[in-house]
């Protein structure tokens, strides 16, 4: 995948022979960074993706301290922040809505994560003719999410760091999708409460903690997609 | 369908999701048409205007980044130590 990371007015400049090198390394750091991002997502291999969205920024840092003119880095972490979060929930609840979630691994930490926050997630696991969870409304927006949202966000993520006019387009038209699976979420968790949290060791605090926090995500940076300098997306 | 197949047709079917969403995604801008000169300059002063709240919402979403690999790297550990094999 072709990543520019040089700002794109940068491209039609002439690049000095002696910027051929910091373009490589801005280049390579962008991959490096992007590449933690996308492990970073996995979260179990959190501890690897870290190190690697690191040693990329400073690979980045590296290029612009040779004259690279790389790409503002708000939208950098901007985007960075996407692709995680993105992959974070494509994945997780991907591997409840296909056949990972009969595994004993998969099973398991779903059925324990219903234990912790959730307990949606620990009754009649694996019980319906879908598999995965039983809550017909959480499985309504997995699929929702699964299928649609969140392939789009994370290719819209990429478009965005490469300063591609579709992707800041779409990353807007992504978030706002987020945002509405966000609002039909909510009332769908909390109408069966005593199922959910009622029945789960931390409920409405550790929801909060672990899942809903994060999803605040789309409140924040939607009006920072609103403001940015749509003219810097060629 | 045993475990490890299962696994593989669940990030089989979740590789061929995001492949196929990008190649719709990155062959179709929503809004074509380019700025005008005048537009650009109005885009520039908007950015100034708004300059609080895009250090806000950058300063947020930093805090959220980091929020969500520390969990991310934590939170399946503790799981698997806590609550065992199902």
């Amino acid at each position: 995948m072709t990543t520019a990371v040089i700002a794109p007015d940068a491209l039609f400049e002439p690049q000095p022979e002696e910027l051929f090198e910091g373009n490589a390394l801005a280049h390579k750091g962008d991959k490096i960074f992007i590449i933690g991002c996308l492990i970073c997502g996995t979260w179990v291999l959190g501890p690897i993706g870290l190190p690697l969205i690191a040693w990329g920024m400073v690979l980045m840092r590296r290029a612009e301290k040779q004259g690279v003119k790389i790409r503002p880095w708000a939208i950098t972490l901007i985007g960075g922040f996407i692709l995680v979060d993105t992959t974070v929930n494509f994945l997780a609840w991907g591997l409840d809505l296909f056949p990972a979630h009969d595994t004993s691994i998969g099973r398991s930490l779903w059925v324990n994560y219903g234990q912790l926050v959730d307990g949606g997630y620990m009754f009649h696991y694996n019980h319906n003719s879908i598999g995965g969870v039983a809550d017909s409304g959480e499985k309504s927006v997995q699929i929702g999410m699964v299928l649609m949202a969140m392939p789009i966000k994370l290719a819209a993520a990429l478009g965005f760091l490469r300063m591609k006019k579709w992707g800041l387009q779409w990353t807007l038209i992504s978030y706002w999708m987020y945002f509405t699976c966000w609002m039909i979420y909510m009332p769908n968790i909390l109408m069966h409460f005593p199922e959910r949290f009622g029945s789960s060791d931390f409920g409405v605090i550790g929801f909060w903690m672990l899942v809903n926090l994060p999803f605040l995500g789309p409140l924040f940076l939607l009006p920072y997609l609103h403001t940015v300098r749509r003219d810097r997306w060629t | 369908m045993s475990d490890l197949l299962r696994w593989t047709v669940s990030l089989a079917v979740l590789g061929g999701l995001a492949w196929l969403w990008y190649v719709i995604v990155s062959n179709l801008t929503p809004f074509e048409g380019t700025l005008s000169p005048a537009q650009v300059i109005a885009e520039q002063e908007r950015e100034v205007r708004f300059a609080t709240l895009r250090k806000v919402t950058v300063g947020l979403d930093i805090f959220f980044f980091f929020f969500i690999v520390i969990e991310g790297a934590v939170l399946p550990a503790y799981l698997f130590l806590h609550y065992g094999l199902h």
